[in-house]
């Protein structure tokens, strides 16, 4: 009887369970069926539908394209720009780039992305126009695919916002998996002239000059980097992150830039250049809809792993929006935009910059073997006491405050295990009384200690975080599980540890026992190196999925930091991180440097330049004086990383942090650069970058708000400026 | 520096990418091992040429060759059939070189691989027309060099020319596309004087098992049918000031760059394991899986450039890095990248030739239609002018740079072995020792030892002697008093007879079995010394006698293949001789099989201490001791299985076989259990993950 009353029970969860999976079919989730097919509708007359400030917008009625145009400057910027609209010719189609948006849809029988334009939705009548208060809606239909996607055009203050609301996107069997809107409105004309360019936010920032080179020239990056919830488990290119949202195009005297300020961690950039049909090259925000994952799985034989799609549940539920404005006169340029950007965060300038900043490694964890059993231990490169020996001599050398990071110092050293180290310094650094001697010194020479914790990724459990339980899932709600990649094979390294991302809802929890762990010390700043620079989604939660949220959830974190009343550092920090830190380290000097970018430009810099202190990491590069060059031209900090004693261990933990790292050579090197430079990072210190200039041969010019102006050469060879001769690799100022 | 977090991070909480300002990775492997080790990088990408550069309209397609004399860069446009003539420094161009004219007719030369120049003659490798091209700069041929005619050259041969070097003396070396004899040597009138340094194929055990069974079982049309091994082709040359002339192939599993001396052998030694051997056995490049199969690639050279310090560059298409090597085979980092999508700047699609002149390295990408121009670094600089004093002999000029370089890139093989060079010749014998061995160049840390060792005994001759005779007289007194007062070491018979199995191996089995003499604790601390006295060695012999990587070495599967072998042959012993009439018992055959294994372990703790005072060179008599050794403890084996046993010799023999093979049934018997408690386990866990994610 009992075991009837067993296999009934059994049963009837195996039911519940069938019955609780339906409804959902692949992620998707089906829509009624009322996707409206018939409908045709007629373009209103064009006319001026809203004004705001200097601006105005319109609606061009012949080409069904919304119009922005500036009362000040009188110049108009179309969705599709004017001259273009002339030689469009409907019936020979058009490039998915001489679209008013594009959108990424999924195809579920063949499991993979292809890209629509609205060019036959507008050709064919197919778009519903509305009016709003001060701008108009527009719906493209795309009845293949019985996909509607209404966008919101309207006229602010400051210029055009573009509005796209996922909720509000009409799909049926193909799911929508992102929308690109108005990729001609931020755009420029295809001309060798130097003033075309498109400004890119990759990384340190990158323009992309809008000659025509026989094909065109695509670019697309996701904002805050790739989300770290999805697989990617071999890379081709190397790529800086977007750190600044913000995206431009100079056209000779005019300038047109975005901003993208809602759902932006959800969102890309992307970029089509030389397009010699259009005759224009254009910059462009993309909201990502939906996220996904790419999931592996052995199928065996020679193919082994294969990769499939898998996408979220539920859409990025979140109203996308990109702000645009103009610029014309002296502003059209990326200085322009930065100093507009820099407004627009709310910076103020006269944070004057430490011209010394030192992070120092604590120690590894080192393999050994008593007699082939393989154990591990924590092996120390820089104790207190050493460090307090650092400060001491490198204060007495150079009579200047620090910044000093202490990074692997936790008890784990640069080893990632639990989480931030398990909030605690490595007993074998030295004692309450070493940490407590160290911060005095440092505190006696003027300089902040920032202790840093890794308080995202962790690959043991403890201190109340579970590597099973407190972790990211992805798509598949598996834990999201990160690998080290072999530097030569770019490829997973199988034989490396493997680490877990703390689960969004836990973020605040990590930052605050990093808060009371900090507050034990005497130190009196913390440094979330990580917290500042990783994106990511977390599919437990809808409120997370496709990084959403990312900014705000760290942000709110951050501001804790300054609630305990810490001072706090950041390293190469996205910029909801970057604007709450009082200091950013290794601020970004160069972009993804892809093939199709043509020159890189300090714009990260130049925003954040004399209302953040900031620092270039000089001495781990293959370059040092090209990054302390990169330092002068915007006047940052110098950075360097240092470790007192390079072991055997610290070395044969391939860490590459250690290989340039002597003190000795850094001290040296320490010296001769503050001697080169003292006296003019004194004289721009708080001040912010005015312009800055790319001259030809290597050259380029940056001016500040002083009116300081520094030139520097980064060819091997002397150039001659004005008369003035500015040896190679070397700076003048005045 | 997002692609540093995701590179580095996840092991590390900081990584140096992020610092990096040269748009890749610079890495480099030492002594031949897979795992990459992050270097300083000695190039850093300067720029693109295009034929925008070249003030050229229609773009290049398809360059596929490059060289760089004293005025002029020449670039192979292959499929646009020209060669453009450009002023090095400006790359201005000086001459377009297209439809050739010679007698009348037109000359054109799509599809091209090699562009070579000298003293004012352009040489144009027109493979697929089978013909080597020899004009001036501005294009008047006046000369077609087509297949010799020779004895030598076999009948069925193609002459299609792809890549054209020359020595100092005049000589040319031709590679042929598909020509696997080697390269075509020539006179300076092009004469042809015969093939030059083909490379060698090897044959394994398996080959020759293959070809004895193809010629007992298989027809000749079947033989003849079957794909046969030979040698891999050339597919680039380069001449070192030395005139040696450096060859790549661009496959093959050991041996793809050699340096071939005048008579065509291969002198490039190169650091592998520590020691130093020609590079026939070693693999250059990047071998493993990419792209998540599970198959593995492997480095695909295409092309070679040597500089005037004897740096080798060979630009691998597979992965798109460039390898440097020293001198002396020490690798000193590969850069570049692009695995054929060459997304980056200063990475590839489709790399084709590389050549170095002065500071920049020129590499052609045949995909991209552009030559990617690097500049050595200031960190590059030092290291060619430190090995460029130490292969002067400048030792003492050397140290300063070799040190800046250590403190630069801890991580520079080169540095400790040039610095550790340094100290050798100098006198500083410790410090030599201490970086030989941080460098692992085991050969220099046994030259560093024999010094070390020498002025020991110069210092402490007196000493040496002393305790020597000390010793001596010792042990003669303790034998003169053991005679006298008839002292008995081992006063159980079956302690002696354990001890002296090993000296009479009858005598002491036959009183195992007979007499019972068994000692079942001496037994198994044989066993277990068998497993010690290896395991010691493996962590305490000489350094120069190679190392073991701590990080990954298991003693369990020491103790598998030593005590864990002895006990798998005991059970198998048991098992076999219980069913083919053996009188033997268990515990004997677990006694005797102990009391063999003590040649061995007299061997291993011989080893051990000789490594620790003699050099490998001194110490040749180890490899006929350890034959000994195994011969003796074999032999001691067989008598112990006819005594326990009670077999006559050939009944061993037979029975040997059979235990041989029940190891192997064990064995996979063994794995079949493992794998099933895996598979339990994995469906444990999976239930478990369920469990707690859904």
């Amino acid at each position: 009887m009992k075991i009837k009353k067993i296999i009934c029970l059994l049963l009837a969860f195996t039911v519940v369970f069938a019955v609780s999976g339906c409804g959902k079919k692949n992620g998707v989730t089906i829509l009624p069926p009322e996707y409206d097919s018939e409908t045709m509708y007629s373009f209103p007359e064009s006319q001026v539908l809203a004004d705001a400030g200097d601006y105005t917008l319109s609606f061009d009625g012949k080409y069904g394209s919304p119009v922005i145009k500036s009362t000040v400057s009188e110049k108009e910027w179309s969705v599709l720009p004017a001259d273009f609209l002339d030689k469009w010719n409907y019936e020979f189609g058009t490039p998915i780039s001489q679209s008013q948006i594009f959108i990424k849809i999924y195809d579920p029988t063949y499991e993979s992305f292809f890209t629509i334009n609205s060019s036959d939705a507008v050709a064919q009548d197919r778009i519903k126009v509305e009016e709003i208060t001060n701008g108009l809606r527009i719906t493209y239909f795309f009845d293949e695919y019985k996909i509607s996607v209404p966008v919101y055009y309207t006229v602010t203050e400051n210029g055009l916002s573009i509005k796209v609301s996922a909720g509000e996107i009409e799909e049926h069997e193909f799911p929508v998996m992102s929308v690109a809107v108005a990729p001609f409105l931020c755009s420029a004309k295809n001309t060798t002239d130097k003033d075309h360019y498109l400004l890119i936010p990759s990384g340190s920032g990158a323009l992309m000059y809008t000659d025509e080179r026989g094909t065109v020239r695509q670019y697309e990056e996701e904002v805050f980097g790739v989300d770290m919830a999805r697989e990617n488990k071999w890379l081709y290119t190397n790529s800086e992150q977007i750190y600044l949202p913000v995206f431009g195009a100079v056209d000779g005297d005019s300038a047109m830039y975005g901003i993208i300020s809602s759902g932006v961690e959800s969102s890309s950039i992307g970029a089509h250049v030389g397009n010699t049909d259009a005759g224009y090259s254009g910059v462009y925000p993309i909201f990502h809809i939906r996220s996904y994952n790419n999931v592996e799985i052995d199928i065996g034989g020679t193919t082994g792993l294969k990769t499939f799609l898998r996408l979220a549940e539920d859409r990025n539920l979140i109203t996308f929006e990109a702000q645009y404005r103009i610029l014309s006169g002296e502003d059209a340029s990326y200085s322009g935009m930065a100093n507009a950007y820099r407004d627009y965060l709310g910076l103020e300038s006269g944070v004057k910059n430490k011209q010394i900043n030192i992070s120092l490694l604590g120690g590894v964890m080192a393999n050994r073997s008593a007699l082939g059993i393989p154990y591990k231990v924590f092996s120390p490169t820089t104790t207190f006491n050493a460090a307090e020996k650092i400060v001491n001599e490198l204060y007495s050398q150079n009579k200047t405050a620090m910044n000093i990071r202490l990074l692997g110092f936790g008890k784990t050293g640069l080893d990632v295990e639990k989480l931030a180290g398990g909030f605690a310094f490595n007993s074998r650094l030295g004692s309450k009384s070493d940490i407590k001697a160290f911060n005095s010194a440092a505190n006696k020479s003027g300089s902040l200690v920032f202790a840093d914790y890794d308080v995202l990724q962790f690959s043991k459990s403890g201190n109340g975080y579970s590597k099973r339980v407190d972790v990211t899932v992805d798509t598949t709600d598996y834990r999201v599980k990160k690998y080290k990649i072999d530097i030569s094979l770019r490829n997973v390294d199988e034989s490396a540890k493997i680490s877990y991302l703390l689960d969004r809802s836990n973020i605040a929890n990590a930052v605050d026992d990093a808060i009371e762990a900090t507050n034990k010390t005497s130190i009196k700043g913390i440094s979330l190196s990580t917290l500042g620079v990783m994106a990511y989604s977390d599919f437990s939660n809808e409120k997370y999925f496709g990084k959403l949220n990312m900014a705000g959830d760290v942000s709110e974190a951050l501001k804790k930091v300054n609630a305990a009343k810490l001072n706090l550092a950041t390293a190469s920090s996205n910029v909801y991180a970057a604007v709450l830190s009082d200091y950013i380290d290794c601020i970004p000097t160069k972009s993804s440097n892809l093939s199709v970018f043509d020159v890189d430009v300090p714009f990260y810099a130049m925003v954040f330049s004399g209302c953040k202190e900031n620092a270039v990491s000089v001495n781990l590069s293959s370059l040092p004086r090209k990054e302390f060059l990169n330092a002068l031209k915007t006047g940052a900090g110098l950075s360097f990383v240092i470790a007192d004693d390079i072991n055997e261990d610290a070395l044969a933990s391939m860490n590459s942090v250690y290989i340039a790292a002597s003190y000795d050579y850094n001290k040296q090197l320490i010296n001769d650069y503050l001697t080169e430079s003292r006296e003019f990072l004194n004289k721009v210190s708080g001040v912010s970058v005015k312009q800055h200039n790319i001259l030809d041969n290597g050259l380029s010019q940056t001016v500040f708000e002083n009116g300081v102006t520094i030139y520097v050469n980064e060819s091997v060879e002397d150039v001659t400026y004005n008369g003035e001769v500015i040896k190679a690799m070397s700076f003048n100022w005045r | 520096m997002l692609f540093s977090l995701i590179l580095c991070v996840f092991t590390t909480s900081v990584s140096a990418s992020s610092f990096e300002n040269v748009p890749f990775e610079s890495f480099s492997y030492w002594n031949s091992s897979t795992k990459p080790v992050p270097v300083k990088s000695m190039f850093t990408f300067e720029g693109e040429i295009t034929a925008k550069n070249f003030g050229l309209e229609e773009a290049l397609k398809t360059p596929s060759d490059i060289y760089i004399d004293d005025k002029y860069l020449y670039l192979l446009d292959s499929d646009n059939s020209r060669v453009i003539i450009a002023d090095k420094k400006t790359y201005k161009m000086v001459s377009l070189i297209s439809d050739l004219e010679f007698e009348g007719e037109t000359l054109g030369f799509r599809k091209a691989r090699g562009v070579y120049a000298l003293n004012g003659n352009v040489y144009i490798c027109d493979t697929e027309n089978e013909r080597l091209i020899i004009c001036d700069i501005n294009g008047k041929v006046s000369r077609v060099l087509t297949c010799p005619e020779s004895d030598i050259i076999p009948e069925d041969f193609l002459f299609q020319p792809s890549r054209l070097v020359s020595d100092s003396k005049g000589f040319y070396y031709l590679i042929c596309s598909g020509c696997f004899y080697g390269a075509m040597r020539f006179d300076s009138n092009f004469n042809f004087l015969g093939f030059y340094g083909a490379n060698v194929t090897s044959t394994s055990v398996a080959d020759i098992f293959s070809n004895i069974t193809d010629k007992l079982f298989n027809n000749n049309e079947k033989i003849s049918g079957q794909a046969k091994k030979i040698p891999y082709q050339f597919v680039d040359l380069s001449v070192d000031t030395s005139d040696f002339v450096f060859t790549v192939t661009d496959s093959g599993a050991t041996g793809q760059i050699r340096r071939l001396n005048p008579g065509g052998s291969n002198v490039y030694k190169v650091l592998s394991g520590g020691k130093y051997a020609t590079s026939d056995n070693s693999f250059f490049g990047i071998n493993g899986s990419i792209k998540r199969t599970f198959e593995t690639e492997k480095s695909t050279f295409v092309s070679v450039t040597v500089d005037k310090n004897g740096f080798i560059y060979a630009v691998d298409a597979k992965f798109g890095r460039i390898m440097v090597y020293d001198k002396y085979g020490v690798m000193l980092c590969a850069f570049g990248g692009g695995l054929e999508e060459g997304s980056n700047k200063g990475t590839f699609k489709k790399p084709s030739s590389i050549h170095i002149d002065g500071d920049l390295l020129y590499v052609v990408d045949s995909l991209k239609h552009s030559v990617a121009v690097f500049r050595v670094t200031d960190f590059g600089k030092k290291l060619a002018i430190a090995s460029a004093l130490t292969n002067n002999g400048e030792y003492e000029e050397s140290k300063e740079y070799w040190r800046q370089i250590l403190v630069e890139d801890a991580n520079c093989q080169a540095a400790y072995n040039g610095l550790a060079k340094a100290m050798l010749t100098t006198g500083e014998y410790n410090e030599a020792l201490k970086l030989a061995k941080m460098g692992k160049n085991t050969d220099l840390y046994g030259d560093a030892f024999v010094k070390v060792r020498s002025e020991f005994f110069e210092n402490n001759f007196y000493l040496v002697l002393g305790a020597a005779a000390f010793v001596l007289l010792a042990i003669s007194a303790f034998l003169v008093i053991k005679r006298k007062k008839n002292i008995v070491i081992f006063k159980d018979k079956t302690v002696l007879n354990a001890v002296g199995a090993c000296v009479h191996p009858f005598t002491a089995f036959k009183n195992l079995k007979d007499n019972k003499r068994k000692h079942i604790i001496i037994a198994s601390v044989f066993i277990f010394l068998f497993f010690l006295v290896t395991l010691l060695n493996d962590f305490f012999k000489g350094y120069m006698y190679g190392y073991v990587d701590v990080a990954s070495y298991n003693a369990l599967f020491t103790f598998l293949g030593t005590s864990g072998l002895a006990l798998l042959y005991i059970i198998a012993n048991w098992g076999v001789c219980s069913i083919q009439s053996g009188k033997g018992k268990m515990y004997e055959v677990y006694v005797a099989v102990a009391y063999s294994l003590v040649p061995i372990i007299i061997y291993r703790l011989f080893t051990l201490i000789i490594s620790n005072v003699m050099t490998e060179e001194e110490a040749f008599f180890l490899g006929v001791f350890n034959i000994i050794s195994l011969i003796f403890a074999g032999f001691s084996l067989v008598v112990a299985n006819m005594e326990i046993h009670e077999y006559d010799f050939f009944k061993v023999l037979k029975t040997t076989v059979i235990i041989i093979l029940g190891m192997g049934l064990i064995i996979f018997l063994l794995f079949m259990v493992i794998v099933l408690i895996q598979q339990v386990i994995t469906f444990g866990q999976t239930i478990y993950n369920e469990l707690l994610l859904r």
